[in-house]
């Protein structure tokens, strides 16, 4: 099994995501049969009230870049560590109404 | 089963039973699903002349094969019940993750029968179905509600299908709302829903939707991604960002009632830096690559922290435009009220259009209105308008009872200034302007409607003044978008391609040579493409004509219906002020809608009596619809 995160990671841009959630469909059908969202290894978390969408991994993730291939606003794309740290220094995270979870 | 899940779940509100059945094969493979398969439910179950707010109506929450699948735009769901607006056939389609967990819960179509004897709501998680108290939110609006039983449930992000204070209080034009701003808004779904005492609706679905050949519809979806992505089309020639166009390129915005259609300035309401300055998103339903939902938020003014979603072109008019009114902010602050009480922003316009060109001509005077003012553009009347309809306080209980009624009960030539086919208040462009959009409101099922053909040519400036063929491509669009609603796919999704067909259309006209659609659809990826996602996800092996041919028998299924409660070809028309006063000024100065040599060759076409409008007995036999030739006063 080879194991996710070690040298490439996944990098989100929550302003560019639209929420459409092609990336949970794509990802839940690795099976090639059929379309379960609950399987899904990535997910959108949502405010909708305030409009904010923010992609999340498993770290099951098996790094097959379909989401990221498939996503219509490029909001997700796949990174060497390195790289992935050097975007987080410049990132800002603004204050937003909270997300909420289903607990 | 692949595309379809197979099982439909009948609610029965008056007994509190809850059954399951499977989905035959002939609805899936002559109806397709949605608004297809719902106008067939309803014409078997419901009696002639049953009053629309029986208990005996049915209310039908249905998707269709495309539903919860990687195919673009599918999220949708058709809302159907005998209209309480028109009498006659009502449906309604709304983007919303609801059909998506339907079916992840096992389910194609949610029916509810009866009538509760007290609010509830209903809570569908996969197997289980509970009918659950709703009288701690009865009363609340469309977001109170939502957040109430999110909280209940303990789940953010679970869909739930709500009325507000408006459905409650039985206005015509309730909504069904999901989410801020999606609605099912016209033929008031909300208002049966009402009268069903069923506050709302929530679903969650933990299981799977099969589809035929999922790598390939992948490859599909990817390579169309490239031209829908961020709704290239969507975002120019339709929501919010085209009211300009309408204004300059043709000159059929809504303004004052359809008075006029053209402004010889730009203003908030017209511009795209004007609607810009409020959205700070533009945000997507489930599978939808193109955001045109814009998430809006106001932060000056008195109305300083409204926000809400969903606001379109419709807007831009009904609440705008059409009252006289160019401020954004109140436009904004209309959609958010609206949406919360729970009531079609079309129809809204439509009497508050009403009133104000009656105040106007002196038909209504300071006397009837309880110290409303409500004179063109006066914000202060306009806003408060939503509320006082949604509780049918002083005026607004004769508009709740929607136009045609209202204008009835006003009286003293009120009928005049009441635009409405078939009871259903305009939306959008004004026929003058886009003559067969005209014809397309005047022969659409539901009443004036502009997505039941939705031919775009609408902007299309000077094709949208030729009259010729527009019988035939408008019957012809007619069937591809009763597919669509059918199927479950937006109209805006392909509308780029669409509008590419009007273009080659105009072409061909101005080469004057003999031309069918077929030889312009031989070119345009649509609608064929909509034939190739529906086999992928299906594993059948439908053909273009046979899509067609769906789409045509629904069209007649839905006409038998209207026939049966007593429509008949003078029902067919346009309100005098499009057929008889020429647009005073604009682009389309002049013109009026040519509708007559139209409806005349759209008939043909039809092969429907062109001096009954009744479809012929042919025509119902060729569509395996000869069965209800007998419920046509007249059969051959």
């Amino acid at each position: 099994m080879s194991f996710s995160f070690l040298e490439k990671i996944p990098v989100v841009y929550p302003e560019k995501c639209i929420g459409c959630k092609i990336c949970e469909l794509v990802c839940s059908s690795r099976d090639g049969e059929s379309y379960k969202p609950k399987n899904s290894l990535i997910k959108i978390l949502k405010n909708e009230e305030f409009n904010i969408n923010v992609p999340v991994f498993s770290p099951q993730c098996t790094l097959c870049m379909r989401c990221a291939n498939l996503c219509p606003t490029k909001a997700i794309e796949f990174v060497e560590i390195e790289k992935a740290a050097l975007i987080r220094k410049s990132a800002k995270i603004p204050a937003i109404p909270a997300l909420l979870i289903k607990a | 089963m692949y595309g379809w899940i197979g099982t439909v779940l009948h609610i029965d509100l008056s007994k509190k039973t809850i059954i399951k059945q499977p989905l035959s094969n002939s609805l899936m493979m002559d109806y397709v699903g949605g608004r297809g398969m719902n106008a067939r439910i309803l014409i078997e179950n419901l009696p002639r002349g049953l009053d629309p707010l029986s208990s005996d109506n049915l209310l039908i929450f249905a998707t269709g094969p495309y539903t919860g699948t990687l195919v673009p735009g599918s999220c949708r769901l058709t809302i159907s019940a005998k209209s309480p607006t028109t009498g006659l056939i009502g449906d309604s389609n709304i983007c919303t993750d609801f059909g998506v967990e339907l079916k992840m819960a096992g389910y194609d179509a949610v029916i509810f029968h009866g009538k509760a004897d007290k609010p509830v709501y209903i809570w569908i998680e996969n197997d289980t179905v509970e009918i659950r108290d709703a009288e701690h939110i009865w009363g609340k609006t469309t977001w109170a509600a939502q957040k109430i039983i999110k909280s209940e449930l303990g789940d953010p992000n679970i869909p739930v299908l709500c009325i507000g204070p408006a459905g409650e209080n039985l206005v015509k034009f309730a909504s069904i709302i999901g989410g801020l701003g999606r609605a099912a808004g016209r033929c008031g779904m909300g208002t049966v829903m009402g009268s069903k005492l069923l506050k709302a609706v929530t679903v969650r679905g933990d299981n799977e939707i099969k589809v035929a050949q999922l790598r390939k519809l992948e490859e599909l979806v990817s390579e169309l991604m490239l031209s829908l992505a961020h709704g290239k089309h969507v975002m120019t020639n339709g929501t919010g960002f085209a009211s300009y166009k309408y204004v300059e390129h043709v000159g059929g915005f809504a303004i004052k009632n359809y008075q006029t259609g053209y402004l010889p300035e730009r203003t908030e309401v017209t511009s795209p830096e004007g609607v810009m300055k409020y959205v700070i998103g533009a945000r997507s339903c489930t599978s939808c690559p193109a955001a045109c939902n814009l998430y809006y938020i106001v932060d000056s003014g008195p109305y300083a922290g409204t926000y809400g979603d969903g606001f379109e072109m419709t807007h831009l008019q009904q609440a705008g435009a059409r009252l006289g009114c160019f401020n954004m902010d109140v436009v904004l602050k209309i959609n958010a009220l609206t949406d919360q009480y729970g009531m079609d922003i079309s129809d809204f316009g439509g009497v508050v259009g009403l009133v104000m060109e009656c105040y106007e001509k002196g038909i209504l005077t300071d006397k009837d209105l309880d110290g409303i003012r409500p004179e063109w553009g006066n914000r202060e009347a306009i806003i408060s308008f939503p509320e006082i309809i949604a509780y049918r306080k002083g005026i607004g209980n004769i508009l709740a009872e929607g136009i045609r009624s209202a204008a009835e009960k006003i009286g003293k030539g009120a009928e005049k200034y009441a635009l409405h086919v078939k009871g259903i208040g305009f939306s959008t462009v004004d026929p003058r302007a886009a003559e067969d959009w005209g014809l397309g409101y005047a022969v659409a099922s539901r009443g004036a409607c502009h997505m039941r053909a939705a031919f775009p040519d609408n902007m299309l400036y000077p094709y949208c003044h030729v009259i010729e063929k527009k019988g035939e491509i408008i019957a012809t669009f007619e069937h591809i978008r009763a597919f669509e609603d059918s199927a479950e796919i937006c109209k805006w999704i392909f509308w780029g391609e669409a509008n590419q067909i009007a273009s080659k259309c105009y072409r061909l006209h101005q080469k004057g040579e003999s031309w069918t659609l077929f030889d312009v659809f031989k070119e345009i990826r649509y609608p064929n493409v909509l034939v190739d996602l529906f086999n992928y996800v299906t594993g059948k092996n439908l053909t273009l004509h046979q899509m067609l041919t769906i789409g045509e028998r629904i069209v007649n299924l839905e006409r038998v219906f209207n026939i049966r409660e007593g429509l008949t070809k003078k029902d067919d028309t346009l309100p005098e002020r499009f057929l008889k006063e020429p647009m005073p000024e604009g682009p389309s100065k002049g013109y009026v809608c040519r509708l007559t040599s139209m409806l005349d060759e759209y008939y043909e076409v039809r092969r429907w009596n062109k001096e009954t409008g009744f479809p012929t007995y042919a025509k119902l036999k060729e569509l395996k619809l000869d069965d209800f030739a007998k419920d046509l006063p007249e059969s051959e």
